[in-house]
């Protein structure tokens, strides 16, 4: 490399902290995505990485000439003349990203697109008990759920020839491209006016703000740490007793005792007891032999943390005993009476 | 020297990246077939087990798909508001996901080592007991009515009651033990 090739300014800071910044998320993301104990956290780095790229992106249409798309996505005639060149070892200079590297930025924003805008789908759905959850059937959760793995799969393929195309240009262009990514400086193709590529410092600390501010999750609080609680459970139920009108006056642990506690003739079992036991604080055992866990919150902590199950459960049991399902209210006064047990 | 360390650096990066993915796919794809030998319940991939088991398993054992041919299973699942006297209904989206997911895992498919014995047993019949297929009506034989009885029982559908390895689908000889009167 000699030394007296004109070095020039090509990536501005954003585009630096942009770059490293999703390297060591997407990393993060990939180690946090398996156990139940980080997926949290792997939620909330996946919300980082899609704060970034909406950053990109935005970069990519106001930000200094280099780091504009207008400036590195060519036409595929383009990108397939310098990908010839590329093959016979002499691509030409490009002050931005090369006419295929172009290609692979797109394509990488467009995954992790797709990639964390799926994930974050799954965290506002069923998966999470997210406020979208009543909107998402099963089999939707599932597709989303389906193609963020996927997509998954196909990110590493991608950072794989990613890389390998940056080491090979660093090679053909006697560069070291990994090194301008950390200085922003690159050599310059012969007669290109020494372009001017400082980001006006406000835009650039703007986003990044914006980005580490989403990214760290303090719009969205892990939903692991929210998880439902059995109290929870009987303010919503208290919500649904006041919509269901007539005169709610709060709920009644001793009329919950009692409709636990009352024997419906010919049923069998007769009663709420009948599987559950009169004591909800120990265990019961189903008409088929299997042992059943205490339903009382103080004895299982378990118990009604998960409000369909609990709901799927009364609708079953009640309609098996009762002949109909349990109202709200009714919901509401069982499980305050368990929550004084 | 700066240079060469932020390549190797980058590289490292890379294969880390890249092991990852590829070590989570391999440990998705191989996970089912491990070991196949052992119990028939570890051919079932880890989450579609406990959900199964979830939906299913409250009441009693979650029973082998593979012991019922697939048109019991399609029967069965029909009727969950009246099941065996109790109500186990189900939403029509989980109820419809799991019928299919037993009926692919149906006697007819083999999943279960007792699989075959089982079908040939239920005949030409849409059998809704595993218990009272006559292929282990005739390996209890030697037990008394009254042992199925017994407090601890309750049910010859309580096959775990008896079974020890019920819950892995693994029912034998060594493995049984009668519970006291
Ligand atoms: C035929 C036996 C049977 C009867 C009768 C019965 N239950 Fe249950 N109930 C069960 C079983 C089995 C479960 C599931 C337990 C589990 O998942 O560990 C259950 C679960 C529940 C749950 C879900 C708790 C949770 O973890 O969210 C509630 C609530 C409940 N029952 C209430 C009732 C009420 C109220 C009655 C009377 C109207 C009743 N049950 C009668 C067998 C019965
Ligand atoms: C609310 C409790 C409950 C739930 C939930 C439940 N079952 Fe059952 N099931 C029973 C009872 C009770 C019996 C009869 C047991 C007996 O005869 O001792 C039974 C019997 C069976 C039998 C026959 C067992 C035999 O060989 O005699 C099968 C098969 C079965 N259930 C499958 C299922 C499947 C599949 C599901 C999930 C969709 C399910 N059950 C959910 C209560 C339940
Ligand atoms: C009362 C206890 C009891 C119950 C309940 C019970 N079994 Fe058994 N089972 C046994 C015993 C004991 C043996 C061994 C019998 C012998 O060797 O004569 C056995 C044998 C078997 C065998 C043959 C094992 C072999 O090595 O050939 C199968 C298969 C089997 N049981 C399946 C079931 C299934 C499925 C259920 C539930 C639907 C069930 N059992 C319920 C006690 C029980």
């Amino acid at each position: 490399m000699s030394s007296t090739e004109t070095r020039v300014r090509v990536w501005d800071i954003g585009v630096r902290l942009f770059h490293w910044s999703l390297a060591g998320l997407i990393l993060g993301a990939y180690l946090t995505a398996e156990e139940d104990a980080t997926v949290g956290l792997h939620a909330r780095l996946g919300l980082a990485v899609l704060a970034w790229v909406i950053f990109r992106v935005v970069w990519g249409l106001v930000g200094p000439a280099p780091a504009r798309f207008r400036t590195f996505v060519r036409s595929p005639r383009e990108v397939l003349a310098y990908a010839r060149d590329y093959v016979r070892g002499q691509p030409g200079l490009h002050l931005s990203h090369n006419p295929l590297g172009g290609v692979m930025v797109v394509s990488l924003l467009a995954l992790l697109l797709a990639l964390t805008g799926s994930g974050l789908l799954m965290y506002l759905g069923p998966e999470w008990s997210g406020p979208l959850s009543p909107y998402m059937g099963r089999s939707l959760a599932h597709g989303v759920e389906e193609l963020h793995e996927g997509l998954a799969g196909a990110l590493p393929v991608l950072v794989v020839l990613h890389v390998a195309g940056v080491l090979l240009s660093s090679r053909l262009e006697r560069q070291n491209l990994v090194l301008s990514m950390i200085t922003g400086r690159k050599r310059a193709p012969d007669a290109t006016p020494p372009a001017r590529a400082r980001a006006p410092a406000v835009v650039v600390a703007a986003g990044l703000g914006l980005a580490t501010f989403i990214g760290l999750g303090l719009l969205l609080p892990g939903r692991a740490d929210a998880a439902e609680t059995p109290q929870a459970l009987l303010q919503s139920y208290q919500r649904q007793a006041e919509a269901e009108g007539s005169g709610f006056a709060g709920f009644d642990p001793a009329r919950g005792k009692a409709l636990f506690l009352k024997e419906t003739s010919g049923a069998d079992p007769s009663s709420c007891a009948g599987c559950h036991g009169a004591d909800p604080t120990r265990a019961g055992r189903s008409p088929a032999g299997r042992n059943i866990e205490p339903l009382a919150p103080s004895a299982q902590p378990e118990r009604f943390t998960d409000a369909a199950k609990a709901d799927k459960w009364f609708k079953r049991n009640c309609k098996q005993l009762l002949r109909r399902d349990c109202t709200a209210t009714e919901r509401g006064d069982v499980l305050a009476w368990l929550l004084t047990l | 020297m700066r240079r060469k360390m932020t390549g190797i650096s980058i590289l490292l990066i890379t294969t880390a990246l890249a092991t990852v993915a590829l070590a989570d796919h391999g440990h998705r794809e191989h996970h089912g077939h491990r070991r196949t030998k052992a119990a028939p319940t570890t051919a079932i991939p880890a989450e579609e087990l406990a959900r199964y088991r979830e939906e299913c398993g409250s009441c009693h054992l979650a029973y082998p798909p593979g012991l019922l041919p697939a048109r019991s299973w399609t029967r069965l699942m029909g009727g969950l508001d009246d099941h065996f006297g109790q109500n186990a209904e189900l939403d029509d989206a989980t109820r419809l996901e799991l019928t299919q997911w037993l009926e692919a895992r149906a006697a007819e498919t083999g999943s279960h080592p007792r699989s075959a014995k089982a079908l040939r047993s239920a005949g030409a019949d849409t059998p809704l007991r595993i218990s009272e297929l006559p292929y282990i009506l005739r390996k209890h034989h030697e037990l008394r009515d009254e042992v199925f009885t017994r407090p601890e029982v309750l049910s010859r559908a309580n096959c775990a009651a008896c079974h020890r390895t019920a819950e892995e689908w693994v029912f034998d000889e060594d493995s049984a033990r009668i519970p006291p009167r």
